[in-house]
C-alpha cells in the first residue's frame, strides 16, 4: 500500500504533517492525523480515502505518495572549481601539531583514535606557511572579507610563526578585510602573547569543559595535573590588561555526557570570570574512535529541563539569567532557524541533502605539510578527505565527490522524509579508506532523523505560543506590571 | 597620438568603464590600472577581477611603482578611495606623482573636495594638475520655483537592472552605448558609476548618498528634473539607465536592499523597456522568469523586454552566514554553455554582451523602440 511522503507531529493541543515534498508543516484535524498514521503504517490506503480533507490536500499537491527527487546532485556541482578558485573564505593553519595538554578525549590520542593522527612534535614552516598565505590571496579575489584561523595542537606554541603570519598577511591583504583568530588551551598566555593578541585584534577561542571538577577530568597537562586554575589566572591577568578584549573572548566547551549536566553548566551560571554568553558548547567527538559518546541519564534529563527552562524564559515566564547559558544558546539558534525553515523551498527532481558545504570553501585546513582538507574536524590520514595540497593545488573532483556525498546513499535520501534537515556531510560516511562508506553513513540516520524530528517539533511548539498561549504569556507581563 | 593614463583604485565596477573607454574617444588611452595590494589581482589582466575575457590592461599595486608603465595622468575614483580601509596612504602616493610632473583627474559624488579634507593640501600646492568631476556638478537637477516640475520623458527611457545583484549593467549599457553610437544614433546615459563623467555619461550617486539630505520624494523629483535637463541638452534617441540595486529582495534571510532605489528611480523616469542581467542557473524554465516579469510590471511598470545572462553565481551558504547575497564568478564558457542548454526553455531572447557584444540586443531594443512610437 503506498505511503504518503511525511512524517507527523503531534503536541499537546494540535496535530500536524510535515510534507517532505513541499518542505511545508500544516496543522491537520485530529481525523485527518489518524487516517494519515494509519497510511504511514499501512493499515489504510490515501489513494482511496473518502476523508475530505485529505482529498483537498492532495488535489493541491500534499500529500504524495512518491518523492519527487530522481537524482542526487548539489546544484553547484559545476561550479566547485570556481569557489575553489576564486572564493576561499577562511584558511586554518595547522601551525604545529605539537600540545603541552593531553586531554582524555583528544582525537589525536594515540589509546583511542583509530582513524586520526596521533600526537606529534611536528610544526609548520615559514616556507610552508607563506606559501599557504599566498594560496589564499590568490584563491579570494571574490572574498570580500578573508579569515586566518591558527590551529594546533597547541598554536601558541609556534607564536613566532604566528606573528610572522600575521605581518605578511596584513601587508599582502591591503584593502581587504581580513581577521584572525586562534584556538588555544589558554595555558601559555603570557603578557607577551596577550599584547600580541589585544594589538593585532586577534579572536581567542579558548577551550573550557566546565567547572574545574568537570574541566580537569580531562584537561590535563602533558606532565600531570589539571589546567583549569591556570586558565582562569591567565584570563583574569587578560581582564587587567584589556577588559574589552577579555569580554569578547570565545570557549569552546567540550561536553562528556557521561557527566552530570548540572556539574558542567553551573559554570555558565555561577562564573564573573568571563562573559557566559561566549560559550559554544558540543558534545565530544568520539567518531574517529569507533565509539560512541555515552549519555548519562543525569545529563540527559538535566540538559532537557534546562532546555524546557529556556523555552520559558523566551516566553518571559522564567529568569533568563537562572538558565543555562548552553541551552539558552540552543534555543536561540532555533528561533532563528525558524525563521528561515522555508528558504530552501520544495524538493526538486535533482536535489541534495542538507548537510555538506563545498570541501575547502568556508574553511580550508592546511596541515604541517601543507595538504589540504575540507575542514580541521576531518581525519588527517584519511586519503578520502584529502582535498590537494599547497603543492598540487585542488583536486577539484574530489571536492566533488565529497560534496556529493548523498548520492552514494540515493535511494535512502531521496526517500527520507529529513532531506532537507539533514546534518550529515563527508565525515559521516568517512571509514579512513579510499572511497566513502554508504554503510557507515546510514548508521547515523537515525540519530540525524531524530534531531531533525525534535527540531521541527520545537519550531512547532514556538508557533503554537501565539495560538494557544499567548493568554499565558500576556497574563505573566499584566501581573509584572 | 593618445595620452596614456592609469586608473586608481580599480575596483569591479571599474572594470567595463576600462573595457570601453579607449575605444569612446581619442584624447586618452588607459593603458595600466592600479589595486590595491589585496585584491589579488597584482600581476594579472583586469578582466580577471569578473572572470571575462582578458583585455590587454594589467593590474598592478600602488607600491609597485617599478611597474608603472609610462602613464602621465591618473584617473582617481574618490568615492572607492574613501570607502576602502587600506592602510596605504594614496595621499602620499598623490604627492609623489603629482612631484613627478604628473597629472591627476579625480571623479566624486560631491563638489567640495578640494575644499576640505586630505585632498586640499594637494590642490593648493598642484592645482594646475588636479581636476575633479563632480557628479553633484554635472547636471542642475535641484527643483526650483522656475522648474518645469514633474513630467514624462519626452524620449524612450531603457532600464538596466541587476535581478539579484548588478553584475555586468554597467557593462551592458556601455556595450549598447558603443553599439548604438555606431550606427549613429544619440544615447545618453544615467548610472551609478561616477567614472562615466568621463566618457561623457551622468550619474546619480550624489542622489542616493547616504548622507544626502533629500527627502525620497526629492530624490525622485531631482532624478526626473536632471533626466528632462539631459533630454533637453543632448537630444537623445534612447535614455539609458542603470537600476541603482539589485531589483528584487533575495529572500528573508537576505533582502538584497528589496529593490526600494530602482522603485524609486522607476517613479521619477517611468521606463519603457527593461534588460534584466541575471545569472546562468536562473535563465531556467519559462515560468518562473515570466513570474519575475509580471512582478516587475506591477512594481516598476515594466516587464523583462530580454536578458542578460551574466557569469555570477549567488555563493548561498553565505546568505544564513552573513544575511547578504554574496557571489562568485563562474568561467565565462560554463556560463556561455548553461545559457545555450536553457535558452530553448526560456520565453525572453537571452544574450551576453561580455561574449558576443551588443550589436543583437540593440537590434531588439532598436525594434521595439519603433513600436512606442
Amino acid at each position: 500500500m503506498p505511503h504518503p511522503f511525511i512524517q507527523l507531529f503531534k503536541t499537546p493541543r494540535s496535530q500536524y504533517v510535515y510534507d517532505a515534498n513541499k518542505n511545508e508543516i500544516l496543522p491537520v484535524s485530529s481525523e485527518a492525523f489518524c487516517f494519515l498514521s494509519n497510511c504511514t503504517r499501512g493499515s489504510e490506503n490515501i489513494e482511496t480515502t473518502s476523508l475530505t480533507e485529505i482529498k483537498e490536500l492532495r488535489q493541491q499537491g500534499y500529500l504524495a505518495t512518491e518523492s519527487v527527487v530522481q537524482d542526487i546532485r548539489h546544484p553547484y556541482t559545476p561550479f566547485v572549481g570556481d569557489f575553489l578558485d576564486r572564493k576561499i573564505s577562511q584558511m586554518t593553519l595547522q601551525v604545529t601539531q605539537g600540545c603541552n595538554l593531553r586531554c582524555k578525549y583528544c582525537i589525536y590520542s594515540e589509546e583511542i583514535n583509530q582513524h586520526q593522527r596521533s600526537h606529534s612534535s611536528k610544526s609548520m614552516d615559514w616556507k610552508t606557511a607563506k606559501q599557504a598565505v599566498d594560496f589564499l590571496y590568490a584563491h579570494s579575489i571574490d572574498s570580500d572579507h578573508v579569515t586566518i584561523a591558527f590551529y594546533g595542537g597547541e598554536p601558541l606554541l609556534a607564536l613566532p610563526l604566528i606573528q610572522q603570519v600575521v605581518a605578511y598577511s596584513r601587508e599582502l591583504f591591503d584593502g581587504k578585510e581580513i581577521d584572525y583568530t586562534i584556538t588555544s588551551n589558554g595555558t601559555l598566555l603570557t603578557d607577551e602573547i596577550m599584547h600580541f593578541l589585544v594589538n593585532e585584534k586577534i579572536h581567542l577561542v579558548i577551550s573550557l569543559d566546565g567547572p574545574k571538577e568537570i574541566h580537569d577530568r580531562n584537561r590535563v597537562f602533558a606532565g600531570g595535573g589539571g589546567t583549569f586554575d591556570t586558565i582562569m589566572k591567565n584570563l583574569g591577568r587578560l581582564k587587567e590588561l584589556d577588559a574589552e578584549y577579555h569580554e569578547k573572548i570565545q570557549f569552546s566547551m567540550v561536553m562528556d555526557p557521561a557527566n552530570d549536566f548540572d556539574c558542567i553548566n553551573e559554570i555558565t551560571i555561577s562564573t564573573k570570570d568571563f562573559n557566559q554568553h561566549n560559550i559554544n558548547a558540543a558534545i565530544v567527538d568520539r567518531e574517529y574512535d569507533e565509539e560512541e559518546a555515552a549519555f548519562s541519564e543525569k545529563y540527559i534529563w538535566k540538559f532537557r529541563y534546562q532546555n524546557f527552562l529556556a523555552f520559558l524564559s523566551v516566553l518571559g515566564r522564567f529568569p533568563p539569567n537562572r538558565v543555562s547559558a548552553i541551552s539558552r544558546s540552543a534555543i536561540s539558534s532555533l528561533i532563528q532557524d525558524a525563521r528561515y525553515i522555508d528558504l530552501s523551498g520544495p524538493l526538486r527532481q535533482i536535489d541534495v541533502p542538507g548537510g555538506p558545504c563545498i570541501p575547502g570553501q568556508m574553511r580550508l585546513f592546511v596541515n604541517v605539510d601543507g595538504n589540504f582538507f575540507p575542514c580541521e574536524r576531518v581525519s588527517e590520514t584519511s586519503p578520502v578527505m584529502s582535498i590537494g595540497s599547497l603543492e598540487t593545488g585542488f583536486n577539484v573532483e574530489k571536492a566533488i565527490y565529497l560534496l556529493n556525498v548523498g548520492a552514494i546513499t540515493k535511494e535512502n535520501c531521496r526517500n527520507c522524509w529529513a532531506i532537507r534537515h539533514c546534518s550529515s556531510c563527508a565525515k559521516k560516511a568517512d571509514i579512513g579508506e579510499e572511497t566513502l562508506s554508504a554503510q557507515f553513513k546510514l548508521s547515523h540516520c537515525e540519530s540525524i532523523r531524530l534531531n531533525a524530528y525534535v527540531k521541527l517539533r520545537q519550531l512547532i511548539l514556538l508557533n503554537e505560543i501565539n495560538c494557544h498561549y499567548s493568554d499565558q504569556v500576556r497574563e505573566k507581563k499584566r501581573m509584572a506590571k | 597620438m593618445k595620452i596614456e593614463v592609469a586608473v586608481f583604485p580599480f575596483h569591479e565596477r571599474m572594470l567595463p568603464f576600462i573595457r570601453h573607454f579607449n575605444q569612446a574617444q581619442d584624447v586618452y588611452h588607459i593603458c595600466q590600472a592600479i589595486a590595491w595590494s589585496g585584491s589579488g589581482l597584482n600581476g594579472r589582466d583586469a578582466a580577471f577581477i569578473c572572470c571575462h575575457p582578458n583585455i590587454g590592461i594589467p593590474v598592478v599595486s600602488p607600491t609597485e611603482t617599478k611597474s608603472f608603465i609610462g602613464w602621465q595622468i591618473l584617473f582617481v575614483d574618490c568615492d572607492e578611495l574613501e570607502r576602502s580601509s587600506a592602510a596605504f596612504n594614496s595621499f602620499t602616493f598623490f604627492e609623489q606623482l603629482l612631484s613627478k610632473g604628473k597629472k591627476i583627474i579625480a571623479v566624486a559624488k560631491n563638489n567640495n573636495l578640494c575644499s576640505n579634507g586630505e585632498w586640499t593640501p594637494l590642490c593648493q600646492k598642484y592645482s594646475e594638475q588636479i581636476q575633479f568631476f563632480s557628479a553633484a556638478d554635472d547636471v542642475k537637477g535641484k527643483p526650483t520655483s522656475q522648474s518645469s516640475g514633474y513630467s514624462l520623458l519626452s524620449v524612450p527611457v531603457l532600464l538596466v537592472g541587476g535581478l539579484i545583484s548588478q553584475e555586468d549593467c554597467l557593462e551592458v549599457i556601455l556595450a549598447l552605448r558603443e553599439s548604438f553610437m555606431c550606427q549613429g544614433k544619440v544615447v545618453s546615459c544615467l548610472t551609478g558609476s561616477n567614472m562615466g563623467l568621463l566618457m561623457g555619461m551622468h550619474t546619480y550617486t550624489h542622489i542616493f548618498d547616504k548622507k544626502a539630505t533629500l527627502s525620497e520624494e526629492d530624490k525622485a523629483l531631482v532624478l526626473n528634473q536632471m533626466a528632462q535637463d539631459i533630454v533637453q541638452v543632448e537630444r537623445p534617441s534612447l535614455f539609458i539607465v542603470e537600476a541603482p540595486d539589485p531589483m528584487m529582495k533575495y529572500n528573508n534571510a537576505a533582502p538584497n536592499g528589496f529593490g526600494l532605489q530602482t522603485y524609486l528611480l522607476c517613479q521619477a523616469l517611468k521606463p519603457n523597456l527593461l534588460v534584466c542581467s541575471v545569472p546562468p542557473d536562473v535563465a531556467v524554465a519559462e515560468g518562473f522568469l515570466s513570474l519575475i516579469s509580471k512582478d516587475f510590471t506591477a512594481r516598476y511598470g515594466v516587464p523583462i523586454m530580454a536578458l542578460h545572462v551574466n557569469n555570477v553565481m549567488v555563493a548561498a551558504f553565505d546568505i544564513i552566514r552573513l544575511h547578504k547575497v554574496t557571489c562568485v564568478h563562474t568561467n565565462i564558457p560554463v556560463a556561455d554553455m548553461l545559457r545555450k542548454q536553457q535558452s530553448k526553455n526560456c520565453a525572453f531572447p537571452i544574450f551576453n554582451v561580455v561574449s558576443e557584444g551588443a550589436d543583437g540586443l540593440a537590434q531588439l531594443i532598436l525594434q521595439r523602440e519603433a513600436l512606442l512610437w
